[in-house]
C-alpha cells in the first residue's frame, strides 16, 4: 500500500494558522510539539509532520477500510538527530496502532511532498511533483489526474484509455477502459502544487 | 437549539474554508465537509477549533474521529451542549 501528501508552504501560510491556540495541541504530540518548539524553520517543521501524517493515513484508510480524523494518533517517530536543515530526501517514520509506515520527503521552499508505504525500499515508487495554475479544486483534480495518466502511458509506452477512479473511500485506482490495473497511485494536491506516487512492482 | 439552528451556525463556522460554494448552498446533514464542501484537512482543525469556540465546549481528542461529516459534527455537538 502507497500514500503521498502535499503542502503548498505558501498557500499554508495564508490558509491555516497554526499559531492560533490550541491548534498544535489537536494534531502532534508533546514530543511532535518539542520537535517543532525547537526547530529552525517551525513552518516547514509543523507541514513535515502533518504531510507525513496525511500521507500515512492514506495507507491505514486502505487497511481499515474506513476513513477518520485523528491525526494525533499518526504519530511521527522523533529522530533527535535530525539536524533539521532540510536539504535532501529526509526519510520518517509513522506509527499508527500496529502500522509502522515508512515516510520520504522532498522539501523545497515552495513545497512538501512526502511519500509513504510500508517498507524502507523506496526504489519502486515513481513519484513526482508539479505545480498547479489555478488554487482551485478543479484545476487541482484534473491537473493532477493527468499528470499520473501521462506518467502511466509513458512508463508503459501504451496509449491505451486510462481513466483514474475514485472508491468510495476516495482511494484511487487507474484503469485501462473499464479494466482495473494492479499498479497501485496516491494522488495529492494542495494550493498550486500537485504530487502523485505510483507503485511500478507489478510493472516488472 | 433545534436542528435547523445547529446546521445554520456550522455553516457559519465552515463558510471561511469551503471551496464548492454550489456543495455549500446545499449542505445538509449529509454533506461530508472534505468530499463534499473540498475543505482541506488542515482546515479541519480550524473547524473544531471553530466549534468549541462558537459553542463553547472542549472535544477530546478521541471524539473528533467522526468530525467528517455534517452530521456527525452537530451529534457531537448536541452532546456536548446537552452535558453542560
Amino acid at each position: 500500500m502507497i500514500g503521498n501528501d502535499i503542502v503548498d508552504l505558501q498557500v499554508a501560510q495564508k490558509e491555516s494558522n497554526w499559531n492560533r491556540p490550541r491548534f498544535l495541541q489537536k494534531v502532534f504530540t508533546t514530543e511532535e510539539r518539542e520537535y517543532i518548539d525547537t526547530a529552525p524553520d517551525k513552518d516547514k517543521a509543523v507541514w513535515l509532520l502533518w504531510s507525513k501524517k496525511e500521507s500515512a493515513y492514506k495507507i491505514i484508510v486502505r487497511h481499515l477500510q474506513k476513513r477518520f480524523f485523528a491525526p494525533k494518533e499518526l504519530i511521527n517517530t522523533i529522530d533527535t538527530t535530525d539536524s533539521q536543515d532540510y536539504q535532501s530526501k529526509h526519510l520518517g517514520l509513522v506509527t499508527f496502532g500496529k502500522f509502522l509506515i515508512h515516510t520520504r520527503s522532498t522539501i523545497t521552499n515552495s513545497y512538501i511532498h512526502t511519500v509513504a508505504q510500508e517498507h524502507s525500499d523506496f526504489t519502486n515508487l515513481n513519484v513526482d511533483c508539479f505545480s498547479i495554475d489555478k488554487n482551485e479544486y478543479p484545476a487541482q483534480h484534473q491537473t493532477t489526474h493527468h499528470r499520473v495518466i501521462q506518467h502511466y502511458s509513458i512508463m508503459t509506452q501504451s496509449s491505451a484509455n486510462f481513466r483514474i477512479k475514485k472508491s468510495a473511500l476516495k482511494v484511487p485506482s487507474l484503469y485501462a477502459g473499464d479494466t482495473k490495473l494492479k499498479v497501485q497511485i496516491s494522488t495529492s494536491h494542495h494550493g498550486n502544487y500537485g504530487g502523485f506516487a505510483l507503485e511500478s512492482t507489478s510493472l516488472k | 437549539m433545534d436542528k435547523k439552528e445547529l446546521i445554520e451556525a456550522l455553516k457559519e463556522v465552515a463558510q471561511p474554508y469551503i471551496q464548492d460554494e454550489e456543495a455549500f448552498r446545499h449542505m445538509t446533514e449529509e454533506t461530508n465537509f472534505i468530499d463534499d464542501l473540498k475543505i482541506n484537512s488542515a482546515n479541519l482543525v480550524d473547524i473544531i477549533l471553530d466549534v468549541e469556540d462558537k459553542f463553547d465546549i472542549v472535544i477530546e481528542d478521541n471524539e473528533m474521529e467522526d468530525m467528517l461529516t455534517v452530521k456527525s459534527t452537530m451529534a457531537i455537538i448536541s452532546r456536548k451542549l446537552q452535558e453542560k
